[in-house]
């Protein structure tokens, strides 16, 4: 008999572990970020807009040039600008000292070397091949913006809403996408939290931006922060001219984000293929 | 490799200097080889062979001293012949293992190949002539604390192709426990019962680690993540039970949920169930089985689909042809759902009998048939398909309306006289091109006839003449080509050596070309060395062993077959 | 090209070397179970025919000269065991799918044989039984002494006549 307990006590675990089973209502889920709740759209956008991906760092002596530039385009294109300063590379290190501020997202990484922003300052208007390269130099922005308002079809409007959660430290995106046209490609979503007016260390070296080498009171404007949702499928088909896909996110917010009340949200759809940004709107919160 | 084929004539040739004798213990093993040089046929559609000449080659070692033994198994596949999954090019240990018994114990580490019960939710087995290999690498444990009483335990990975499975997360972990009680043996009392009464139960688990998987709603691009089990259980009871000329055996096995790419990723259990029931008395014996099967694929990788990596084992119910054209259609069980029945029934007409004249005769009759289940199908998911769903729920006792095959089968085997025998077998068989994946094709409905006489000559010899026909009014295309014949000649000397002709011709043929399908072959056999070397045609076709199939390509050269056990 | 042939050399020579050999060694049943047609476990090593030497065919129910060669010797089994004491074992491969048929085929076919199962082939493993038919005696000491592979007519009467010089002690090859 003691034989016979000794070889069931070793059955026992198996029983234990044997089967999982998935109530019927846990086995679809939306991926994290995605949700069924909505906020009342209150931005709606009836223009094609541009956005300027203004690739920076800390460490860069030249980027307060180009923050500067894009400060300038703002006042210059307004509403149809939308400005996100993606701080990545080597620039954008952490040092050994405690003067920096870690500005750095694992989306912003991957985008500086899927475009090639590699020696900053640079930029991306729209994602769009220019050339041979998908960057542009800050000298030719206004021009290349300029173009790109002048060239961009428009395909679609992005109306939003959005509302801070402050118990679920969540904000809640509601998104409306209106397609003016057909388009056949599929189609991505990006769901962002930019923050303005950070202060902290900036190296500099051109004493019109500011003090050199380095900079300790520097403004950071339009910093993309963490959590935000890359590549979410907006449309695997393409759509048609009419069509309305209402699309709802829920971001955690990033800890690291010192004041909500400075944060904006920005929504751009890109093509899946091209990468190519078709639209794009922001929300203050 | 050359590593590899070094360390294998080294064993084998120190094998020899000791005279498979080493420290007392045996060396056993047997050796196989097929050779296949096939030239380009866009006739029958033989493909070229950019190799020229294709080889698969095992040899089984295995050593045995007392409780203690183990064993290797080297394969080459250089290049897998026709018809074998390309996966295995190669060559290597394929199969190693060590085992030890003492006391009612017995420890298997390494490869092994069990079965608990019918099979129904645990069988790893080799079948090589399909190419199909599910050995386990792992760990097994038997235990026969009493007498009549068997318990095992198994543990391992299955064996995928040369895969490094225990580097690779995708690949499951099988974990299986089965107890087998036999009541006359394990009670005294009963022992000399004329009921004998065997109960077994078994308990399954796979571990598959979950992938991360999406459905898309195609219009709007939502999309949904799939929680996947990453524990697939199932459980089975069993029972076997013998009464003077009665015998039953009974089985009934559950799964868990287990979305799979075979079942298209829902969620519905499992369920198989298995009867027998036979009666046997001299000169007679009658065999009924019926069977459910219901979503029934149980494989240790998720997105696995065709042979490999089944734990369980579904074979079809229905007759396992050796005549070529009863084979052309053959069946294989349908693991998404089907019901099941067959009957046999074996009749000796006796000697010196009215009807069995002075030698006798045998009489088989087989029926069999396989329907689909009624399923009653769930609402989609909003991909449009039932991935992530229920899938459909169906009655246990209610076969759908949609048959999967038929068959009816009688066979007659008479001596003539002291130097002629006869057999002629006759089957109409309904198939349903769905049951071998080629949907959208119609229905086959085929009469086949088989007459197979033998003589007998002189020093040990005979002739044996073969003539086989089928007719069917399907006639469209490659699937199903109308009518075949097919005639077979072979000598045989003294045991020892043979040489054979055979045509096959689908002369019932509409469209395309009508092809001979002509082979010679010739084989010589030796004690336990056999060699056969064959020239001709292959139909492209289906083999089936144990209800499983494997497409065969179509070839037209020289084939060359070794075998030997020493 | 040249792999190929290397291979094929190196595992034909190394095969064939112990085939050579394989006259002048023994090797005796091993314990692997297997089952009754009533289902009981019986271990290959345990089958005996009171101290006489014994005979162990692998067939299946579909395996066509398998059937020949059991119904042939079926004929003349009384007259075997009445000359000489023989006994055969039938080991049957059959796998779960055509195991239920075993027993009706072998009471209908009147067989006086000791019908074995060996439904994951076992034993076939172990004895390196590649196809059947299989045939082995096995000498009172549970030795395998002969064995021959396939059937054709006639060579019923050579096992017989193996089998008589067996067990008068006569050498076989």
């Amino acid at each position: 008999m003691k034989k016979i307990i000794f070889l069931l006590t070793l059955l026992l675990p198996l029983i234990w572990v044997s089967c999982d089973t998935i109530e019927e209502d846990e086995r679809l889920v939306f991926p994290k970020g995605q949700t069924s709740e909505t906020t009342p759209i209150t931005k709606t956008e009836n223009v094609q807009k541009i956005i300027l991906e203004d690739y920076t760092g800390w460490k860069c002596v030249n980027c307060p040039r180009a923050a500067a530039k894009a400060t300038e385009m703002i006042s210059k294109y307004g509403e149809q600008l939308v400005i996100m300063a993606v701080h990545s590379t080597a620039f954008a290190n952490p040092s050994s000292g405690n003067d920096y501020i870690d500005f750095r997202t694992e989306y912003g990484e991957r985008w500086a070397t899927e475009f090639g922003c590699t020696s900053l300052p640079t930029g991306l208007i729209n994602r769009k091949k220019i050339g041979a390269a998908y960057t542009v130099g800050d000298a030719n922005w206004d021009s290349e913006i300029q173009n790109a308002i002048n060239s961009q079809e428009h395909i679609m409007n992005i109306n939003l809403g959005a509302e801070y959660r402050l118990e679920d430290k969540q904000i809640l995106v509601s998104t409306e996408n209106v397609f003016l046209k057909d388009y056949s490609s599929p189609l991505l979503m990006n769901v962002v939290v930019l923050e303005s007016g950070i202060v902290g260390v900036q190296y500099n070296s051109d004493p019109n931006f500011g003090a050199t080498p380095k900079i300790n009171d520097y403004e950071f404007n339009h910093v993309l922060r963490n959590n935000g949702l890359i590549d979410y499928s907006l449309s695997i088909t393409g759509v048609t001219n009419g069509t309305i896909l209402r699309k709802n996110y829920l971001i955690d917010v990033d800890p690291d984000i010192k004041d909500i009340s400075k944060c904006t949200v920005v929504v751009f759809v890109t093509d899946a293929q091209t990468k190519e940004v078709i639209q794009v709107n922001e929300i203050h919160l | 490799m050359k590593r590899l084929l070094i360390v294998l004539l080294l064993i084998t040739y120190s094998l020899n200097v000791f005279s498979q004798d080493i420290f007392g213990g045996k060396v056993t093993g047997n050796f196989q080889m097929d050779a296949q040089v096939s030239k380009e046929d866009s006739v029958i559609g033989a493909e070229k062979v950019s190799e020229k000449f294709l080889m698969n080659a095992f040899t089984n070692i295995l050593y045995t001293n007392g409780d203690f033994s183990a064993g290797v198994r080297f394969e080459a596949y250089l290049n897998p012949i026709l018809g074998f999954d390309k996966q295995y090019k190669g060559a290597g240990l394929a199969y190693r293992f060590a085992s030890y018994k003492k006391d009612y114990l017995e420890i298997t580490a390494g490869n092994f190949y069990e079965q608990f019960g019918n099979g129904l939710i645990f069988r790893s087995y080799e079948e090589r002539n399909l190419g199909l290999d599910n050995a386990m690498d792992g760990l097994k444990i038997i235990a026969r604390p009493f007498r009549g009483v068997a318990l095992k335990g198994v543990i391992g990975k299955q064996r995928y192709y040369w895969e490094k499975i225990w580097e690779n997360e995708s690949f499951g972990l099988v974990r299986g426990v089965d107890a087998e009680v036999s009541i006359n043996s394990l009670i005294k009392k009963f022992e000399a019962s004329p009921l004998q009464v065997i109960v077994g139960g078994s308990f399954v688990s796979v571990f598959d680690k979950a992938e991360e998987r999406f459905i898309i709603e195609p219009s709007t691009g939502d999309n949904f993540k799939l929680t996947l089990p990453e524990n697939i259980g199932s459980g089975a009871a069993r029972v076997q039970m013998s009464y003077k000329a009665f015998n039953l055996n009974a089985e009934y096995a559950k799964k868990g949920q287990d979305p799979n790419a075979v079942n298209g990723y829902i969620f519905n259990e499992g369920e198989a169930a298995y009867l027998s029931l036979g009666y046997a008395a001299k000169g007679l014996g009658i065999n009924v089985s019926a069977k459910r099967i219901d979503n029934m694929s149980y494989k240790s990788r998720r997105g696995e689909t065709g042979n490999m990596l089944n734990v369980n084992y579904l074979p079809a119910l229905t007759r396992q042809h050796s005549y070529s054209l009863f084979a052309m259609y053959p069946y294989a069980t349908q693991v998404n759902g089907e019901m099941g029945v067959q009957a046999d029934i074996i009749y000796k007409l006796k000697k010196n009998s009215f009807l069995g004249g002075k030698y006798g005769a045998d009489l088989k009759f087989n029926y069999s048939r396989a329907n689909a289940l009624d399923k009653e199908y769930v609402p989609l998911n909003p991909a449009g398909n039932y991935e992530g769903t229920q899938g459909y729920t169906s009655s246990f006792f209610k076969a759908g309306d949609e048959l999967y095959y038929e068959e009816l089968n009688f066979e007659l085997g008479k001596k003539l006289n002291s130097d002629f025998k006869l057999n002629l077998m006759y089957s109409y068989q309904s198939f349903n091109p769905i049951a071998n994946g080629h949907p959208g094709e119609k229905f086959v409905y085929a009469n086949v006839f088989a007459a197979d006489l033998t003589q007998r000559l002189k020093n040990r010899s005979s002739l044996r003449y073969e003539v086989q026909l089928l007719l069917t009014e399907q006639n469209y295309g490659d699937w199903a080509a109308g009518d075949w014949i097919q005639g077979t000649i072979e000598y045989n000397l003294g045991g020892r050596f043979f040489v054979a002709a055979t045509d096959q011709w689908n002369y019932g043929k509409l469209e395309g070309e009508k092809v001979h399908y002509y082979n010679f072959s010739v084989g010589y056999n030796k004690g336990t060395t056999r060699v056969q070397l064959s020239y001709g045609k292959q139909r492209e076709g289906i083999i089936c062993i144990g209800g499983v199939c494997r497409p065969i390509p179509a070839s037209n050269g020289l084939f060359a077959t070794i075998t030997s056990s020493f | 090209m040249k792999k190929f042939l290397l291979i094929f050399v190196a595992v034909m020579i190394s095969t064939l070397s112990i085939y050579a050999q394989s006259s002048t060694f023994k090797s005796i049943l091993p314990s692997i179970t297997v089952n009754t047609l009533e289902g009981k476990p019986i271990k290959a090593s345990e089958f005996s025919n009171d101290g006489k030497p014994f005979v162990i065919c692998f067939w299946a129910t579909w395996c066509k000269p398998c059937l020949m060669e059991l119904n042939t010797m079926a004929e003349l089994y009384e007259e075997w065991q009445t000359e000489t004491g023989i006994k055969i074992y039938a080991v049957s491969i059959d796998d779960a799918r055509t195991c239920p048929k075993v027993k009706p085929l072998v009471s209908g076919s009147d067989w006086d044989y000791e019908v074995m199962l060996d439904q994951n082939s076992e034993l076939k493993r172990a004895l390196g039984v590649n196809n059947p038919p299989h045939t082995f005696i096995v000498n009172e000491k549970g030795e395998i002494v002969w064995q021959h592979v396939g059937y054709a007519p006639g060579d019923e009467e050579n096992l017989i006549e193996v089998y008589k010089k067996i067990l008068n002690g006569e050498e076989v090859k």
